[in-house]
């Protein structure tokens, strides 16, 4: 465990202060951050730890403005039990019950989940022992060549295959969501980007406030379907994340590339159709379309469109 | 089945005994190595080596030294029981002493090492291959035919066989210990005495390996310990206390509590290790098996004495071949050190020749049940290969027969691959398979056990061994109550694994605690009752009955009485009023030869001490993500005679999850080119968790066959009730048609669907 001073946020100002020297790390639920920093896997680790769960509201689920509205600080419990999110974005309650554990969910934030760095095993091998080009720039990506199974199939983002290791992201991705930081509202689409440790765009100093979701039209459905090695708990190795209502329609795969990863040519493929299984099927071939296989992990194609298949076949 | 009449037992067998210990690491309460002398001890950490095979040529502590907090720095030339050679990655070359374990884990990475690289091989296929570079970890060989064992002319009997079959068996699963409790000691110097507390299931073994380690008189270092957060085999060994011992010779003798992370806890300790085969059958179309070629492969990894040259045990024994090849060569690669996982050879042993089993009914077109029946062998049947052995397998047949029953599996196998998809498009498969153990019995040395009684007329057992794996001591407890005819909340555990006033109770495992042990404690306890009944015609209530002698008296719940008039009787307390401490010693011996027939053996009575188990998995296979659901598990464990009743249960309840485990999520991953680990943690090593399982899926039956070698009839389970998971990959090639082979790990997904080609 590295050394670290660790301070209370009383506001998001507070927060955003106490984090603009740039050698300290914003903390909530801390599933994925502790862990990382007991394996001292990161090579320039924070000194100081800023506590945001002492900031007062930044907790809440609720529906303003035409808008589905999460504080950062929500527990992904609070919004896998929530009747709103769970009858209206059937696709998040569903992505946030599919996080790790019940203690784990019980801890982790929604705000949390979003910003998790990744699982490659490279990159989380205890003490730094790989030279991970996500950690430094001269690294190398060490998955391209050997241990790759769980890694993407749609090639590297900024020189690294990870697997966006995020539940939670490709549904908010997928319903259109934006994600209300303390500088700015971005598109969750836009949110998500491969920048060294992490995976989203914040800059240093900023954090994730509200996550905002437009209101669906009526009738639509959405679902999330996940595949991992182990069900009980663990990291998504491809999930779908699925809207459809109408003549819309939104795929987003998780587990298969850094960051979500639309899936348009599918999404074109089921756009007002009826949902049927050869709807399905076919919408589901398209999902894969330009992935490309490591050397060891080629089943995640045919899981990638499995998984479209199925959560095409819940919005039924 | 070799089921004998047998008395009542009084406390022996009763399900409402409950585990005195289990409550307690539940709760908290259980104190563990690392809980001693809070307060005034330093830390101790280590740094592992970052390249397979090389040397090293220099450390540099200068960094880590002038650490605020950092007491002093060790390296090969302190501790025994490094190496100045690496032989794989992870290797300790290393260790801080520091005022906090966090500064110290911070400061090994402080320490600059150079190391001269040398030409490693971390793959066990190129290790055998000609010219391959060599390990270093054996002299002049990286491989060693470990077991070489002919029975018969097998080379004839398969080429005159009707039917011929050659199969191969890729590597079975190669993973880590999923123990509570991470390695970790607190060792301290008084003078030239070492006194150590460590995790142990065998602590008069670590004993030795430390006398060893330092050259030092036995009577000299102390050992003690108490909770082991699991054992399994991974707490044998010295358990880092040469390492901790060490480190405190280093700071003048001051306490030090190493503590490994849980990622150098699983680097530095041992791994199951993985075994491919090659399977020759000879038989007749209609299934007799003629003859046999078994020749396997197991990959040790740094560990030149791998314990696998008994792999190929329960194909030996299991089944009447009279012409038959056994051979087994150990390898050594650059990689961790294979050993001790829930014992040894059998699991992937079964996983092997049940395979190849499973291969040939197919290729005969039977139903693999009816092929082992035909070739099984019958209870009671004797060692075919050490006729002066009067052992046998005692209740494998009846139990494969319980399965095929319980199971319903006559009116659920199907060919394999064929008319079996289920309601939700799932593919059905069903597997029965079971052998005859190598481990359950005493093994070699004696075992021994002291009883001691109180003055309230309570008694202690006092166990030589670590309180993780409570089965063992908490069988001695039902032994020593039933024996002195003691309630058995009258008998608790007393002065655990202090070597200085403990005899050597063996490995405090499963398979051979009970047989040694047990019998250890029995002959203790028959010890202590001899003197007790001999102060208690002595005392009033039963002195003044004419001519009384010891033979007269018997006791039962902690009472001792005349067996001609049962009023006539006084409690184990009025025993002890007045009565000087008395305790009672006794010893187990292995005693399966016509010409040992020692303990309580009778000369050429059957006895088996070895365990045998069956199971049978029924599993659905999900034909589009390669998912694998265990639908029911079964797990019958022939125990001679079940003592513990409800620690039985759950060490079969636990089998079946740890076949599963086996069979669909312990694993390991690498980086090959390196020979790193990169699933030293357990999100990677997937460790399952409780809700990967349904318990109500999971049946257990115990059959009580009667073991004249065991105490009271009974025998080890501990490694026979986690064998055959082997019955749950022969379910899925039931399913899908398809053999999936598991790689050196858990048979996932990806796996399964490349079998079906989807991959």
């Amino acid at each position: 465990m590295y050394k670290i001073t660790h301070v209370d946020a009383t506001s998001v100002d507070d927060a955003v202060a106490k984090l603009a020297d740039g050698s300290a790390a914003p903390i909530a639920g801390g599933t994925d951050l502790i862990t990382t920093l007991k394996g001292m896997c990161i090579p320039t680790p924070p000194a100081k730890l800023v506590n945001l769960k002492t900031i007062s509201g930044l907790k809440y689920i609720k529906e303003e403005g035409g808008m589905l509205k999460i504080g950062a600080l929500t527990t992904l419990t609070e919004i896998a039990k929530s009747s709103v999110v769970k009858s209206k974005y059937t696709v998040l309650a569903e992505a946030a019950k599919a996080v790790a554990s019940p203690e784990l969910r019980n801890a982790g934030t929604i705000g949390g989940n979003i910003c998790q760095m990744p699982r490659c095993p490279y990159f989380r091998n205890e003490n730094n022992a790989f030279n991970c080009l996500r950690k430094d720039s001269s690294g190398l990506c060490y998955a391209l060549t050997d241990y790759n199974v769980k890694h993407s199939i749609f090639g590297a983002a900024s020189g690294c295959v990870d697997g966006c290791p995020s539940d939670v992201a490709p549904a908010l991705v997928a319903l259109g969501a934006k994600i209300k930081t303390s500088k700015r509202t971005v598109d969750a689409a836009d949110f998500f980007a491969v920048d060294g440790l992490d995976i989203t765009a914040l800059e240093d100093g900023e954090i994730v406030v509200e996550i905002q979701v437009p209101e669906l039209a009526s009738g639509t459905k959405s679902a999330y379907r996940k595949f991992a090695f182990r069900k009980s708990i663990d990291f998504p190795l491809v999930s779908a994340a699925v809207v459809i209502g109408g003549s819309n329609a939104s795929i987003v795969l998780g587990g298969v590339y850094p960051i979500p990863r639309r899936a348009a040519a599918a999404e074109d493929a089921i756009k007002g159709k009826a949902i049927d299984e050869t709807s399905a099927a076919a919408a589901s071939e398209q999902a894969t379309k330009g992935s490309v296989a490591l050397g060891q992990n080629k089943y995640k194609i045919q899981i990638a469109k499995v998984m479209t298949k199925r959560a095409i076949l819940a919005c039924k | 089945m070799a089921l004998v009449e047998r008395p009542e037992m009084k406390v022996i067998g009763k399900l409402e005994n409950p585990d005195k210990l289990a409550y307690h690491v539940v709760t908290g309460n259980a104190d563990f190595a690392s809980d001693r002398l809070a307060g005034r001890k330093l830390y101790g950490a280590i740094k592992c080596s970052t390249i397979m095979k090389g040397v090293i040529t220099k450390i540099d502590a200068t960094k880590a030294l002038a650490e605020p907090g950092v007491k002093a720095v060790v390296t090969h030339e302190d501790v025994p029981s490094w190496k100045e050679g690496i032989f794989f990655w992870g290797q300790p070359v290393a260790g801080v002493i520091a005022d906090d374990p966090f500064i110290a884990e911070r400061a090994c990475n402080l320490i600059e090492v150079e190391y001269e690289d040398r030409p490693g091989v971390f793959d066990p296929d190129e290790a055998m291959k000609s010219g391959a570079p060599l390990t270093g970890i054996r002299p002049d060989s990286n491989t060693n035919l470990a077991t070489n064992l002919d029975r018969g002319d097998p080379d004839t009997a398969i080429a005159n066989a009707p039917v011929q079959l050659e199969t191969t068996q890729g590597y079975t699963t190669t993973y880590q210990h999923a123990t509570l409790e991470p390695h970790q000691s607190v060792s301290w110097w008084v003078g030239d005495n070492l006194y150590s507390w460590i995790p142990s299931q065998h602590i008069h073994g670590a004993k030795n390996s430390v006398v060893n380690a330092f050259g030092m008189p036995a009577n000299k270092v102390h050992l003690f310990t108490h909770f082991t957060g699991c054992g399994h085999g991974d707490k044998t060994g010295d358990n880092t206390a040469i390492e901790s011992a060490a480190m405190s010779r280093k700071v003048n003798g001051a306490p030090v509590n190493l503590i490994k992370t849980r990622q150098k806890s699983m680097l530095t300790h041992s791994w199951m290790f993985a075994i491919k085969s090659e399977i020759k059958w000879g038989a007749t179309a209609d299934g007799e098996i003629l003859g046999v070629d078994a020749k396997f492969y197991g990959d040790g990894g740094s560990n030149a004495m791998a314990p696998i040259g008994n792999c190929h045990f329960g194909l030996r024994t299991t089944y009447d071949i009279p012409d038959a090849r056994f051979q087994v060569t150990t390898i050594t690669t650059n990689s961790p050190a294979r050993g001790y996982w829930r014992c040894v050879n059998d699991p992937p042993g079964a996983c092997n020749y049940d395979r190849a089993l499973y291969k040939l009914a197919a290729h005969l077109d039977m139903d693999p049940y009816q092929l082992i029946m035909k070739n099984i062998r019958e209870n009671d049947a004797p060692d075919l290969d050490a006729p002066y052995r009067v052992w046998g397998g005692i209740a494998v047949k009846d139990m494969f027969e319980w399965l095929h029953e319980e199971s319903g599996y006559a009116g659920k196998w199907h060919k394999p691959g064929e008319g079996n998809v289920m309601d939700d498009g799932r593919l059905h498969g069903i597997a029965i398979t079971g052998h005859w153990d190598s481990h359950g019995s005493v093994n070699g040395a004696s075992r021994g056990g002291i009883v001691t009684m109180c003055p309230d007329g309570t008694a202690l057992v006092n166990v030589g061994g670590g309180r993780g794996p409570s089965g063992g001591p908490i069988t001695c407890v039902h032994i020593v109550a039933e024996t002195l005819g003691m309630k058995y909340e009258d008998v608790g555990l007393g002065d655990w694994g202090a070597t200085d006033t403990t005899l050597d109770a063996g490995i405090q495992a499963g398979s051979g605690f009970t047989s040694g042990a047990g019998t250890g404690f029995l002959n203790a306890a028959l010890d202590l009752r001899g003197k007790l009944f001999s102060y208690a015609i002595q005392k009033a209530g039963l002195r003044d009955i004419e001519g009384i002698t010891v033979d007269d008296l018997d006791a039962e719940n902690s009472e001792v009485f005349y067996k001609k008039d049962p009023t006539k009787r006084i409690t184990y307390r009025q025993v002890m009023s007045g009565t000087p401490p008395l305790a009672g010693s006794g010893f187990g011996w292995a005693s399966h030869t016509k010409n040992r027939a020692v303990g309580n053996v009778p000369l050429g009575e059957v006895c088996n001490s070895n365990g045998n188990a069956c199971s049978a998995a029924e599993v659905a296979v999900d034909p589009e993500t390669g998912e694998v659901e265990v639908l029911n598990h079964w797990n019958a464990v022939d125990t001679g005679r079940t003592i513990f009743k409800q620690g039985t249960i759950k060490e079969m309840r636990s089998g079946s999850e740890l076949q599963i485990w086996q069979a669909l999520y312990s694993g390991s991953i690498w980086d090959k080119a390196s020979g790193a680990c990169l699933s030293s943690n357990y999100t990677e090593a997937m460790m399952p968790t409780s809700m990967c399982f349904k318990g109500e899926n999971l049946h257990q039956q115990d059959f009580e066959s009667y073991d004249a070698a065991g105490p009271y009839g009974a025998h080890g389970i501990g490694e026979p009730c986690v064998t055959n998971y082997s019955s749950i990959i022969c379910a899925i090639f039931n399913a899908t048609g398809k053999w999936v082979e598991p790689d050196k790990g858990p048979c996932t997904p990806d796996k399964v669907l490349k079998a079906l080609g989807k991959a």
